[in-house]
């Protein structure tokens, strides 16, 4: 079992510090003018750091009103964890990206990147010396956690992590506010940000994809799970994608799916349109809904499907090349069976248009 | 029991394996040969299920059976419908919001940890309190009147203390709320127009739940981000995939 503080002790290769002003990071003299740390740590880091965070309206300002933070230092450090093939990696950070890839060597190798912002650069430099990441690891599993000791404090802190780790590595990745992007992983992977996108590639498992405000874009999924991926303000987008079931929900936001193959799909939006193109499984169901905005269905293959479609205001349009029977047609309502109808495919908008052809 | 009224105040207890057994049987035998209330006691089992999936903190287990007796107990009240099929819209209705009813209480037990009280003036729903006689709708709609309150209260705090520009992007997405009461305002319309269509209550419910949702999860956001917590972050953000 290892606990330990980020650049205290421990297996950390490689530390860093690099100092910028005005946001430009890695200058040769913004190290100098940090020697205590750097003698240290021994090197100025040669691999650039991730981008900061981008800043929102009123990013850097702080609520006192005073001047906003321009003096930035920047910190590296490298942890190599064996976790073993198909171990269990935890990821949380307050601020930061997590980025995760599937590599060919046997351990988790997690570059830190801590960026600190604040008025001076004693400010910033107290960010650093005050917000740390800590290892918990005990064999096949490890959290790595950035640690805010005072939310509270004159310097902003951003802790990105970019990972090399075993394709069969399961994934945690928790941040408040950044992004995820995870790629080529096949052990379970789950990503929740409060504020940021998440883009899952080339992954086996998902258990989740979480936003409160952020895209979500998932490509080439294989799972024989289930896929989740909600969002409150933001798109969701997924190429590729064979899953059990798929289940897909944001407020504003479009859903756009193509070549999803899956058992039972739930896809939920408020006022996004929703186009759903794939190829229906003989006993799957499909649900789609929106308020105000459109739907539409593209169906590839030859799965029969009942369907049902409602635009309480609006409009459903079905392709003569499904050749629907026994409809049951109106303006706003349609009820019909194409082949054996094995399937069944519900979609419901308030206002707008709900469109079904052939693919 | 040989009448609806009879068996219908049994059935909570009745669902939960509290009936004696001699009142059990009569219930049973009831249920057997009335449609309506086997509607009923479905619509009850499907309260139970939304009660254990509701998040991130479930209710204590006799929080639903109260709530449920009320809404059952207060559509009583109202004029006997006409003759209906099993499971009909109106007990639909009324199921689908004592389980909206249910993720909003759900959603004070989760409050309950922060710091700042309810806003005064705001009628918020405690365990065993009758659900006003004008519906279960309007407890419903009470309740999100008091969370948005709060919720925007405690955005505030957020805004001067904590994190400026998380609070930025917080109230972004409480600016979907604004599309959401559209939605209900609509879906109200199309259902006082046609008060038997499925795809109006569909969508009247689907934007409630959606509301609540929001509300419910950028409440406990705003609660974890204060205390630094990525994990409770996470728990929040779970709870929008969650259906009631």
């Amino acid at each position: 079992m290892r606990v330990r503080i980020s650049g205290v002790v421990g297996r950390t290769m490689m530390a860093a510090i690099a100092v910028s002003t005005g946001g430009i990071a890695g200058s040769a003299a913004g190290a100098a003018a940090l020697p205590t740390r750097a003698a240290e740590t021994g090197a100025v880091s040669q691999t650039p750091p991730p981008p900061p965070v981008p800043q929102r309206r009123g990013g850097g300002r702080r609520s006192d009103g005073g001047p906003p933070f321009t003096r930035e230092l920047v910190a590296t450090a490298v942890e190599v964890i064996p976790l073993g093939p198909a171990g269990l990696l935890e990821l949380k950070t307050g601020t930061g990206h997590v980025s995760v890839v599937a590599g060919s060597g046997r351990d988790v190798r997690v570059e830190i990147t801590r960026r600190s912002r604040g008025r001076t650069d004693a400010d910033a430099q107290l960010g650093l010396d005050q917000v740390k990441t800590t290892l918990d690891h005990h064999g096949e599993r490890a959290v790595l956690a950035a640690v805010y000791p005072d939310r509270r404090a004159p310097y902003r802190v951003e802790v990105s992590y970019n990972v090399t780790a075993p394709a069969n590595t399961r994934v945690i990745a928790n941040v408040l506010n950044g992004g995820v992007t995870i790629r080529q992983i096949k052990g379970d992977v789950t990503a929740t940000t409060s504020v940021g996108s998440i883009t899952l590639e080339r992954v086996g498992q998902i258990p989740a994809a979480r936003t409160f405000s952020g895209d979500i874009v998932l490509r080439d999924v294989e799972t024989t799970g289930t896929v989740l991926a909600t969002s409150v303000s933001g798109s969701v987008t997924a190429d590729r994608v064979n899953a059990r079931r798929f289940e897909v929900e944001t407020m504003s936001g479009a859903v756009t799916t193509r070549e999803v193959t899956c058992l039972n799909a739930q896809v939920r939006t408020l006022n996004g349109a929703i186009t759903y193109v794939g190829r229906l499984v003989s006993g799957g169901r499909y649900h789609l809904q929106t308020h105000e905005a459109s739907i539409a269905i593209g169906v590839a293959g030859s799965t029969g499907f009942e369907l049902q479609a409602d635009a309480i205001t609006g409009e459903v349009r079905t392709d003569p090349a499904l050749n629907l029977k026994g409809a049951s047609s109106t303006r706003e309502r349609v009820r019909g069976t194409v082949g054996d109808g094995t399937a069944r495919v519900t979609a419901l908008t308030f206002s707008g248009t709900v469109t079904i052809e052939k693919k | 029991m040989r009448t609806c009224e009879e068996a219908q105040p049994h059935l909570s207890a009745y669902l939960d394996g509290d009936l004696p057994e001699e009142a059990r049987a009569e219930v049973r035998a009831h249920l057997r040969q009335c449609a309506d209330c086997s509607g009923v006691l479905a619509d009850l089992e499907r309260i139970a299920v939304a009660a254990r999936e509701l998040s991130p903190i479930p209710p204590p287990g006799h929080i639903w059976l109260e709530v449920a007796g009320q809404v059952r107990l207060s559509s009583q009240s109202a004029p006997p419908a006409q003759k209906r099929p099993a499971r009909s819209p109106v007990w639909q209705w009324t199921a689908l919001a004592a389980a909206l009813v249910l993720v909003t209480m759900a959603w004070y037990f989760v409050q309950g940890s922060l710091e700042a009280p309810a806003p005064e003036g705001t009628a918020v729903m405690q365990a065993g309190q009758t659900v006003p006689a004008d519906g279960p709708l309007d407890a419903v709609n009470a309740n999100i009147d008091a969370a948005t309150a709060y919720t925007e209260r405690a955005l505030a705090e957020l805004e001067g203390a904590a994190d400026p520009e998380m609070a930025d992007a917080l109230r972004t997405n409480l600016q979907t709320i604004g599309a959401i009461d559209r939605a209900i305002e609509e879906s109200r319309a199309a259902m006082a127009a046609d008060p038997e269509s499925e795809p109006a209550r569909d969508s009247l419910f689907e934007a409630l739940r959606r509301k609540i949702s929001v509300l419910q999860a950028t409440a406990t956001l705003i609660n974890q981000m204060r205390q630094g917590d990525q994990e409770g972050a996470a728990r929040a953000a779970e709870g929008l995939g969650k259906k009631s």
